[in-house]
């Protein structure tokens, strides 16, 4: 074993590692470090040394903390409550804002909708109403109305439609039967 | 997994705030001493060791028991640490190699007060030589050394191999016995100081 394997061993062995080295039923690593350090002089060395760090390394005890540690410590947390809950309260805030534009759209009656290829015919209108003179625009409106006629001319249909929905199945049955 | 930290931890992932005060008081000192060991510095230790566990609080919507409990909190901690240092670019304080190789001053008449300040003396020049180390290094050999934790455990904490864990600790112990050759070489002052 060459002295800087037989070194490492020992380190590591320091630490409950129990590798084996090389085929199975070999000695372990840290044995065949030990029986190369008993014949090398420098490696004792090593390992008086490497016993010497131990104990020096133990001098560095575990300190508590200062005073008012706790207290600090407590107080960043509740901090950080409020602020979750401060976050928490924003994003409920920002999610209902789509939710707001759309009602506020809604009431005020802008197009609460993405552009289409149509609204460019539509703003074209817009604008030919614009340039129609104010006295001409009730000759306009029955015109439009008139567009709409075939609607108005079934509306009995539409109306009668409505009224069926009003009419209790088993009483709908009799109309149909005496129909018939 | 038999582990009663990851049982609190689970308890207070699903809103049980005691449970986080619990492990808070059985990690406190020892984070406490471990990031004033990354660090070199109290009053930025503890600072940092209040970080750890405010990420710690806000870990509990994500956390997953993966490993140990300690595996887990040390990683937040290691983390953070080597942030802080990245980011401050921390000035490591060199050992004084003159002072270092100074012999250690022979042990008069043996009063108390003297070992203590033969102490004091070592553990600034221990403090010295671990601020030296480059970090992970450092970090490897505090988890296993201070902490106790096993290879695997001090693996899965600074997120390496097994293997690399053990390269860092034999590098970091051969750093830190080059370091303090002197006082290693005059070992009655630190026999007598334990």
């Amino acid at each position: 074993m060459r002295c800087e394997d037989a070194r490492a061993a020992l380190d590591t062995s320091r630490y409950g590692d129990t590798d084996r080295a090389g085929e199975p039923g070999a000695k372990p690593a840290v044995e065949q470090a030990r029986a190369h350090v008993e014949g090398c002089t420098e490696c004792e060395a090593f390992a008086e040394r490497a016993a010497a760090l131990d104990r020096m390394l133990a001098l560095d005890e575990p300190q508590p903390p200062g005073p008012g540690f706790d207290t600090r410590f407590f107080a960043r947390l509740e901090e950080e409550r409020q602020s979750r809950k401060r976050r928490g309260l924003w994003r409920w805030t920002w999610a209902l804002v789509p939710a707001g534009v759309a009602a506020a759209v809604a009431l005020v009656g802008l197009p609460a909708r993405a552009p289409t290829p149509t609204d460019g015919a539509a703003q074209g209108e817009h604008a030919v109403l614009a340039e129609i003179p104010p006295e001409d625009m009730a000759l306009v409106m029955e015109l439009e109305l008139l567009e709409d006629l075939p609607v108005l001319e079934r509306l009995e249909e539409v109306e009668a439609f409505e009224l069926l929905e009003t009419i209790e199945a088993e009483e709908l049955e009799a109309i149909l039967g005496e129909a018939e | 997994m038999d582990d009663p930290d990851v049982a609190l931890m689970l308890a207070f992932s699903k809103g049980q705030e005691e449970a986080f005060v619990e492990l808070y008081n059985r990690h406190r000192d020892r984070i406490v001493s471990y990031t004033r060991r990354m660090l070199g510095n109290q009053a930025q230790a503890e600072e940092a060791a209040q970080d750890v566990f405010l990420k710690l609080y806000r870990a509990r919507e994500t956390y997953a028991p993966r490993s140990r409990f300690s595996t887990f909190l040390y990683r937040i901690a290691t983390n953070h640490c080597l942030n802080l240092n990245a980011r401050v670019e921390r000035k490591l304080v060199r050992p004084d190699v003159e002072a270092a190789n100074r012999p250690a001053p022979e042990r008069a008449a043996g009063t108390r007060q003297d070992a203590e300040l033969e102490r004091k003396r070592l553990r600034e020049t221990l403090n010295t030589a671990l601020a030296s180390l480059p970090e992970r290094q450092r970090a490897a050999l505090l988890l296993v050394h201070y902490e106790g934790m096993s290879y695997r455990e001090a693996a899965g904490a600074i997120e390496v191999s097994e293997s690399a864990i053990k390269s860092l600790i034999h590098r970091a112990r051969s750093a830190m016995m080059r370091e303090l050759e002197p006082e290693l070489r005059n070992d009655r002052g630190v026999l007598h100081a334990v």
